[in-house]
Formats: C-alpha cells, sequence, structure tokens
C-alpha cells in the first residue's frame, strides 16, 4: 500500500467535525481539548477546598470568607493536549485477507485516518508496531512532518513474525511517560490472559487503553471442504484438519476467545472493539469515533 | 447358521468400503491455505485432536457398517435353525414331479448299530413327501418291480394321511435283485405323463454290487435325461460307516443227509463266508430244541468262504430244527440259516456175511469186526441194531422197518436177491456192499445188475503181500459237506488204514460217483442212487481180511457214516432248495396248517394217493424254517435253504461308482443329508431384516449425533 492510498479525502471529510476525547485525565504541554490531571487556571470550575498555606490568594473565595468567615480556595480544571499511541500489530496474522482488505490493510487505513484527526486537532500521536517486540516506536509529536513520517512508517514497516502484544504493552509501559491514550489495532491472536492482563497494566497507570480488534469475517469460521492444509502467517508451521469435521469445534474456540478478551478487558476498564475488515472502513472509524465523542460528552 | 434369500446382494458388502475409499482419497487430496488465525485454528485442533482421531475412526466404522448392514438388509438374510432342515431339499419354484425309485430289497434292512438302511430310507422318504406342495407330484418306482410302477404309488399334491403309510411302507422288504434299467425306464415313462412340470429323479438304494452288471443297459439314459430336465440324486443308504464292519454270512447247513441217528455224533456242516472288505473272527453259534447252545469261532479273510464244521450229537428221536447263526452279521437274513434233520432212535440193519471159515480154526469171519464195533456197550440198544440174516431173507420182501442191508462181503448173491432189494431201495433203502477175498464177482455182476454201482473184477492181488498197500484218498471232485467230509484231511487217523487188496473194478455205472479211492487212484468207494435208496459199494475188506481199517480207531465212526450215508435215503428230504416241492406223507385227515418262515400261517390240502394222504407243497421260495402241522399233534418241520440272494452288503466300488454317476449325471450321494445339502435345504427360519433395520436405524443416529458432536 501506498501513502496515498492511506487516505482518502472522503474519510478525511468524514472525521473532519469529529471530536477526539481521552476518557481519563491526561498529561500535556499545550493547551487543548482534553482535560488534564494539574489543576491550573482555567474557565472551567471545579471545586473549593480549604486553604492552605501557600495557595494563590487570587484564587480565595472571598465572598464565602466575608459570609463564613473561613478561607476556601477555588479550584478550576485544567485542559491540555492529547498524547495519543496508536499500537500497531504488525505480527505476520494480520496480513490475512485479499477481499476485501487484509487486516493489516484496515489497521492501517484505521491508523492512518486518526493520525488525519489528532494531527487536526493539534494533539500529539505517536506509533507502536508490534509484533514479537516493538520493533519501531514514533514518539508522540505533531505536526505534518510528523504526519509525514507517520504515514511512511505506516506502508515501509514489515508485516511478519508472531504477535507478542503482551510483551509489546509491557515494554510500552516503559516508553510512556506521560498519561497517555494508547489504541491497540490488532487481531488479538494471542493468549487472551496475559494479553488483557498487559494491556490492564497500561491502563492501571492512568493511560486510557482502547483494543481495537480487528478480525476477517473468513477466520471466524472454516469455509472450506476437504481435508486442507492450513499455513500459519505467523509461524509457517501447517496444520492439517478436515474442516468439515473441527467447523464447530473452531466455532466455539472463536467464540471463547472473543468472549476472554470482552472479560478480560472489562476487568481492567480496557475499552474493547472487535471489527469486522470492510471496504467501508471509514465508516467503521467513524462510527466508532462518534461513539467515543458522544460517551465523552 | 446365517442364509440370504438373495445371496447376490452379498457383492453390496463391497460397498462397505467406499467410506474409507473416500477417506483416502480425500487424504490425498489436500490444499493449503494461508490462515491467520493458526492460534485459534491451534487450540481447536489441541483441544480435539485426540477425541477427533477416535471420533473420525469410529465414525468412519459406523458408516462402513451401515452400507453393510443396508447390503445385508437388502439380501434378506434369515437365520436358519440350529440344525438345518436336512429332510428333504428346498423344491424348486414351479410345480415338481418327483419320481421316486425305492429299493425295498432284502439287504435293505442290514444294520449298523440300532440303524438300518431301510429306516434312512423311510426318513428320506418322510421328508421328501412331506415337501410336497399343491400342484406337484409323487411316483414310487420299485427297483425290484419297476414294472408294477407307477401305479398306485402316485400322488398329486399334498399327501393324506392315509397315503402316509402306503409310502412309507412301500412294501416287505423282499430278496431279489434290483433293476435299474427297468426302474429307469419307468421312471421316464411316469414324467411322460407330467410334461408341463419340473422333473426330479430321486433314487434311494444300497447300490449292492450286482447293480454294475446292469450298467451296459443304462447308454441309452443320458438321452431321455437331456430331453428333460431332471434334478438327479441318487443316494446311496449304504452307511459309510460299514466299511470297516466285519459282516459273515451263512450260504450253507448240511448234515451230508436229512437224518441222524440218535446217539450217534453228527458233523453239521456250516458255510461261512466274509462278505466284509475286513479280516473277521466269526462267531457262530448252534440252536435247537434238544441241544444246548454251541458256538464255534473262525476267522475269515475278506471274500473268503469256509466250510465250518460242527459236531452235533442229537438223542432223542425226531425230527429237530437247528438254527445257526452267525456274529459279526449286519443282516439276519443272511447271517442266519436252518437246517432240518430227522432223528432216528436207531439205525434197523440187516447183516449178510458168510461165517468163518471152519476148515480154518482161528478166523474170523469178514463180518466180525463189525459185529464187535457195532455191538451195544450196554443192556440198551444201541444206535444200530444189527441182525444177521440168511440170503433167503432177502430173497422175500424185505421189512419196512430195515433201513440198510449189508452184504459183508458174501460169496455170492443169488438172482431172487434183485427184485426184493429193488423194492427195498425204492423205498429208500439203503445197500452197503464190502468185498472180501470170498466174494466171487461172477454171481453178482449179473445177479445185482442195475443195482450195483460198478460192474465187478476179481481181486487185484492174488495174496496179500503186507509191503505192498494202498491208502485211502479222498477225490478231488467229492462233495466237501457230505458224511465223509470229517475224514477228507490227509492227517486224519484213518489216513494210515493200510488196504492189501481190493476187487478191481470193470466199468462204472453212468450215474455212479466215487467217492473214496485208494492212493493208486482206483475206486473204493463208488456210490449210486436207485430210485431214493442209496447203493454203496465198498471195493475192500470191511474187515481184517484185505485191510487194517478195523484196527483204527476211527474205524466205528467210519462204519457209522458209511451206513448212515447208504442209509440217507430213509428219510424225506427236509431241506430244500428254492422252489423244490415238499412231499410228506401224513397219518391222518385232518386240517393241516402250513407255517411260512414269516410267521405266516395258511391251510393246505391233503391229496390222497393209494389210500394214504399226502401233503404237496410247490413254490417254496422264502428261506427259513417251515412247519406243517395238523389239528392231531402230528407236526412235520422242514427248511427251505440256499444260497441267500443278497448276503453280499458291500456297496459299489469306486470305479462302478463313477460309471454310474456318468451314466446318471449326477453324482452318487453318501447320504441323505448330503444330498439336501448339495440340492439346497430349504430355506427357513427366523427373518433378521427387522432386526437389521432397527440397526440400521440406531446407526444412522448415532452417526449423526457424532457428527454433530465433532
Amino acid at each position: 500500500m501506498r501513502e496515498s492510498e492511506l487516505l482518502s479525502p472522503e474519510a478525511a471529510a468524514r472525521v473532519q467535525q469529529i471530536e477526539f476525547f481521552a476518557r481519563t485525565r491526561v498529561e500535556g504541554f499545550l493547551k487543548g481539548s482534553n482535560p488534564s490531571h494539574f489543576r491550573g487556571v482555567s474557565p472551567e470550575f471545579m471545586q473549593h477546598r480549604a486553604y492552605v498555606p501557600g495557595d494563590d490568594l487570587r484564587h480565595l473565595n472571598w465572598r464565602i470568607y466575608g459570609r463564613t468567615d473561613r478561607l476556601v480556595t477555588r479550584e478550576f480544571e485544567e485542559f491540555t493536549n492529547l498524547d495519543v499511541i496508536l499500537v500497531l500489530d504488525f505480527s505476520g496474522s494480520m496480513a490475512y485477507g485479499d477481499a476485501p482488505m487484509s487486516k493489516m490493510d484496515f489497521a492501517l487505513h484505521a491508523a492512518a485516518l486518526l493520525g488525519y484527526l489528532l494531527n487536526l486537532r493539534n494533539d500529539r500521536f505517536g506509533l507502536a508496531a508490534c509484533s514479537e517486540q516493538i520493533s519501531f516506536y514514533l514518539p508522540p509529536s505533531n505536526g505534518k512532518k510528523h504526519l509525514a513520517e507517520f504515514y511512511r512508517r505506516l506502508v515501509s514497516l514489515p508485516v511478519s513474525g508472531e504477535a507478542r502484544l503482551a510483551r509489546c504493552s509491557d515494554l510500552l509501559l516503559h516508553l510512556l511517560r506521560r498519561r497517555s491514550v494508547v489504541l491497540f489495532f490488532t487481531d488479538a491472536y494471542e493468549d487472551p490472559d496475559p494479553l488483557t492482563h498487559a494491556v490492564g497494566q497500561l491502563r492501571l497507570r492512568g493511560h486510557d487503553v482502547t483494543l481495537y480488534q480487528v478480525v476477517h469475517e473468513a477466520e471466524k469460521d472454516l469455509d472450506f471442504t476437504g481435508f486442507t492444509l492450513f499455513r500459519d502467517l505467523e509461524t509457517g508451521a501447517v496444520d492439517a484438519a478436515d474442516p468439515l469435521e473441527i467447523r464447530q469445534a473452531y466455532r466455539d474456540v472463536v467464540e471463547e476467545h472473543g468472549q476472554a478478551l470482552r472479560t478480560g478487558t472489562a476487568r481492567f476498564a480496557v475499552e474493547f472493539h472487535s471489527m469486522a475488515v470492510t471496504e467501508n472502513w471509514d465508516q467503521v472509524i467513524a462510527a466508532l469515533l462518534h461513539e467515543r465523542s458522544a460517551m465523552m460528552t | 447358521m446365517v442364509d440370504f434369500t438373495h445371496s447376490a446382494a452379498l457383492w453390496g458388502l463391497l460397498a462397505a468400503a467406499t467410506p474409507v475409499v473416500i477417506y483416502l482419497i480425500l487424504r490425498r487430496r489436500k490444499t493449503e491455505v494461508p490462515w491467520g488465525a493458526g492460534y485459534l485454528l491451534r487450540r481447536t485442533l489441541a483441544s480435539r485432536r485426540k477425541a477427533s482421531v477416535w471420533l473420525q475412526y469410529l465414525i468412519l466404522a459406523i458408516r462402513c457398517l451401515l452400507l453393510a448392514l443396508a447390503a445385508l438388509l437388502i439380501s434378506e438374510p434369515f437365520r436358519s435353525r440350529a440344525e438345518p432342515d436336512l429332510s428333504a431339499p428346498e423344491p424348486p419354484a414351479q410345480p415338481v414331479h418327483r419320481v421316486i425309485l425305492i429299493d425295498h430289497s432284502i439287504s435293505m434292512s442290514a444294520a449298523a448299530g440300532h440303524d438300518t438302511r431301510q429306516g434312512r430310507l423311510r426318513a428320506a422318504l418322510r421328508g421328501l413327501l412331506r415337501s410336497q406342495r399343491p400342484g406337484d407330484a409323487a411316483t414310487l418306482v420299485s427297483l425290484l418291480h419297476p414294472a408294477a410302477s407307477p401305479g398306485p404309488r402316485s400322488w398329486s399334491g399334498p399327501l393324506r394321511p392315509d397315503d402316509w403309510e402306503a409310502a412309507l411302507t412301500f412294501g416287505p422288504l423282499e430278496e431279489g435283485p434290483i433293476r435299474l434299467p427297468d426302474a429307469l425306464a419307468a421312471t421316464v415313462k411316469a414324467f411322460a405323463r407330467t410334461p408341463s412340470v419340473e422333473a426330479e429323479l430321486y433314487l434311494f438304494s444300497d447300490f449292492p454290487r450286482e447293480i454294475a452288471a446292469d450298467l451296459r443297459h443304462l447308454e441309452w439314459f443320458p438321452l431321455a435325461r437331456a430331453a428333460r430336465i431332471m434334478r438327479i440324486a441318487p443316494v446311496n443308504l449304504a452307511d459309510r460307516g460299514e466299511r470297516g464292519m466285519g459282516h459273515v454270512a451263512l450260504t450253507q447247513a448240511s448234515f451230508g443227509s436229512d437224518f441222524a441217528i440218535a446217539g450217534i455224533p453228527a458233523t453239521l456242516y456250516l458255510r461261512a463266508v466274509n462278505f466284509s472288505e475286513t479280516e473277521t473272527a466269526a462267531n457262530i453259534r448252534i440252536t435247537g430244541s434238544q441241544t444246548l447252545a454251541r458256538s464255534v469261532a473262525a476267522s475269515l479273510q475278506p471274500d473268503e468262504s469256509r466250510l465250518v464244521p460242527v459236531e452235533i450229537r442229537l438223542d432223542k428221536p425226531g425230527i429237530e430244527t437247528l438254527q445257526a447263526s452267525a456274529a459279526p452279521s449286519r443282516l439276519p437274513a443272511a447271517s442266519e440259516i436252518h437246517v432240518t434233520v430227522e432223528v432216528k432212535d436207531r439205525l434197523h440193519v440187516w447183516l449178510l456175511a458168510d461165517p468163518a471159515d471152519v476148515t480154518r480154526p482161528g478166523t474170523l469171519g469178514e463180518a466180525e469186526f463189525l459185529r464187535r464195533a457195532l455191538m451195544p456197550a450196554g443192556p440198551d440198544p444201541g444206535p444200530i441194531e444189527l441182525t444177521d440174516i440168511e440170503l433167503l431173507q432177502i430173497c422175500q420182501p424185505i421189512p419196512d422197518s430195515i433201513d440198510l442191508i449189508l452184504l459183508a462181503g458174501p460169496r455170492l448173491v443169488t438172482p431172487a436177491v434183485r427184485e426184493p432189494l429193488l423194492r427195498f431201495l425204492r423205498r429208500g433203502g439203503g445197500l452197503l456192499i464190502a468185498a472180501s477175498p470170498a466174494l466171487d464177482p461172477s454171481f453178482y455182476n449179473p445177479n445185482l445188475a442195475g443195482i450195483l454201482p460198478a460192474v465187478l473184477d476179481t481181486a487185484a492181488a492174488s495174496e496179500v503181500n503186507p509191503e505192498r498197500f494202498q491208502s485211502l484218498r479222498f477225490p478231488l471232485a467229492s462233495p466237501q459237506a457230505s458224511l465223509l467230509a470229517e475224514f477228507a484231511d490227509t492227517g486224519a487217523e484213518i489216513a494210515d488204514a493200510r488196504f492189501y487188496n481190493a476187487l478191481r473194478i470193470a466199468s462204472l455205472s453212468p450215474d455212479a460217483s466215487v467217492l473214496l479211492r485208494f492212493s493208486d487212484q482206483q475206486p473204493l468207494l463208488i456210490s449210486s442212487k436207485l430210485h431214493r435208496g442209496n447203493v454203496l459199494l465198498f471195493n475192500s475188506s470191511l474187515g481184517v481180511s484185505w485191510s487194517s481199517l478195523p484196527v483204527r480207531q476211527s474205524y466205528l465212526a467210519f462204519l457209522h457214516r458209511l451206513m448212515h450215508l447208504a442209509a440217507a435215503g430213509r428219510a424225506s428230504a427236509r431241506n430244500l432248495l428254492p422252489g423244490e416241492p415238499f412231499v410228506a406223507a401224513w397219518p391222518a385227515r385232518e386240517v393241516v396248517t402250513l407255517t411260512r418262515p414269516d410267521g405266516r400261517e395258511e391251510s393246505v390240502p391233503l391229496t390222497e394217493s393209494a389210500g394214504q394222504n399226502f401233503v404237496v407243497l410247490g413254490d417254496l421260495s422264502a428261506r427259513g424254517p417251515w412247519r406243517l402241522h395238523g389239528s392231531s399233534g402230528h407236526a412235520q418241520p422242514f427248511t427251505v435253504t440256499g444260497v441267500p440272494p443278497e448276503a453280499d452288503l458291500r456297496t459299489l466300488g469306486e470305479a462302478e461308482r463313477r460309471q454310474i454317476e456318468s451314466l446318471l449325471g449326477a453324482p452318487v450321494y453318501p447320504d441323505w443329508p448330503s444330498a439336501v445339502r448339495a440340492l439346497g435345504p430349504p430355506r427357513a427360519g427366523n427373518r433378521l431384516w427387522p432386526w437389521l433395520l432397527i440397526a440400521v436405524l440406531l446407526l444412522y443416529l448415532v452417526e449423526t449425533r457424532l457428527v454433530r458432536y465433532l
């Protein structure tokens, strides 16, 4: 895929009016639309508290002092800009699918759209390419150059290797200094318990974590006839099976796996969405962003 | 035992391999696809692999079994009875006419244990006739009397209860040869009456060896067989196990004459023949009303025929019927034989001899040794009542009480003795003439012409030379079972007797026979029969003048046998050959009943002739003891004897069997069950298809559940 194919004008137009908020308080350098965990000067009153020596006298509520003879300081909520880390699964399994597109293509489109949106809103965004480990890390930033670099990296990174998203998540804990929004785009085809636990650790550190599972419809079922050799795109291992005989069991495993992911992420208050690969990827992403925006407002 | 209605459908069992073939083909046609969700697939396979493999093979087996059961279902299996019904073969679908050739000869009574050939025949016939269906016909043809068949022995459709006994008791067992060509001709004739139905021929016989002689008359039969589709089943009812069983038959029994003298031991000669294929130790047992049972043993090689002598002493006057039976034997008709003998209280003998030479003191007369030998031992008269007579007495009519006249070498006889002697001989009297140095042939030859069995000449030697003598020899052609047979052994004591001189024989009468010869082959004892009487000429001396015979220990026994032989005509013939008439005088006019050997009784008329009553019986064919008895208690037993026509129970040899199989176009089955097995036993039993259907449905349910589970 070329850089020019990552984002279409229609998709860009579709998301221009969408707000992207962090669900939690984040840390930023610039004034922005995202609430910061710092209390600062802001038109948004948050609460009163008892005065302690050292507090800025400008924030004393004199009216209350006059009525009750108690010193009370006003606190205001501070809004800052957003650090968003887009964690993309570049393992071999993401290359699965031809029509309408592969899971990787879908994730790249989604990442490109989000990058465009975040850059538009002056939020900082970075990229973490994961397979067996974090193969590439683009620190959060913004600007046209950053966006261009972001796009260039998206199309140039290799799609191979086994998925070790839990391990990547652990590494990400050390990379992220500020509370950020972490968006995973992965098929999550690995043990759900370690994965959700690792992702949950990010959440416990205060990051706003969302796990987008990108699945292909063909993977939900074994729609084959006859004895079939399944070559694993991640390991290259070949498993022989009669799809007719194991179809139901496979369906059960798929369902069980999705359920384990949902349960595991919910346990750590990690947002989880499962997205099927579709040609209308921009609508899917836009719908998700709308949903997120609506939830925050 | 499971059988199938449509056995051809069993080829469908091959279809049971179809799932395996498909499985193998699919295993060979592998397509490789890239797969992203390898983790999920591996988890699926890891959780399912063990169960999957076994279930997979289980399903495969169930599918194979389903197809196999379906094939079995189509073939309509049924479980035949635990012991298959071998009473009759499965009849053809179309109506059938069965012609059944029945052998009811006496050999069918041969037994192996409690099982007889006739019993096997009845069992086979019962099964065969029971399988009669409406539209079927059955005709019984006798192998003994095929001309009389078919006739009243034909049935159409199932047999009524009344028909059963008639069918199973086809007729009493009869002695006689079976006539296979005639029976097969009658078969073809019977089939011609039912041209529109299937034709089946069953031949039940023990296939005796004599049947081989008739096979050359059967060359027409293959053509007749080809003209009509016939299922032919010859069944040999002779048990294969009989091959190693001994079978001894008694074919002849005789005392040498039909009368015996009370108190004088007689020898019963029994002809025993081994008609088996194994060496057999035969035990022959003789029983009678006045003698204790006696047994003698004889070891006989296969096919050996031997004359077994049994010495019997009968003391009670009367008519005695003895029964001899041989064991082992499987045919009572052949193993038993009877002989009837009239026991006379004593033999009344007139002795005519020259007195001793008074001019030579110390010289013994020619009859002296005879008298001393025959002298009674005690006060009771002995078995031989010897009466010295003068020549004049035989010139007059001789009383009926006299049984034998012994001419112990008197010098002369006169012409006047001829007529009384002839009348005496016609009545069955015996005449024994012994030579002596005094005998003058010139008196004998003319005066006893027509009575003497030979023309006498002078003595062979003028003087007796002790160094030159002859011994006694039996001619090769002498009757073996004669009264003298016991002396025929060259080792017998009498063989040492020396004969120093004898009369030369000028010529023998045409009807004369030489019973004994000298060692130089000159005649010693010549016999001829004149009417009922016997004339014996002993051509040497019965005294010591020309021989040493009187000093031998067996002299008395020899004398007894000679007298017995000479007087044999005094008794009526009581051992008849089949077909010979029996004539006996009856003392009173009364109701006379004849009891046949099989126990049946009938009245016989008396015939009067010359003021005397006679019983005349003709057509006496049934072998065995017969008995005539009147209301007054008078009885006349007699025996019809002869060689049994079916003594040899051995069945056809291998070569003859093959020949008859070639002519009949069918194998000769060794027994009826074998024939039924070969022809196809009836398909009867519990049908299994409902159970198979249930099994198929259950297996289908299991298979679908398992597939769903997978």
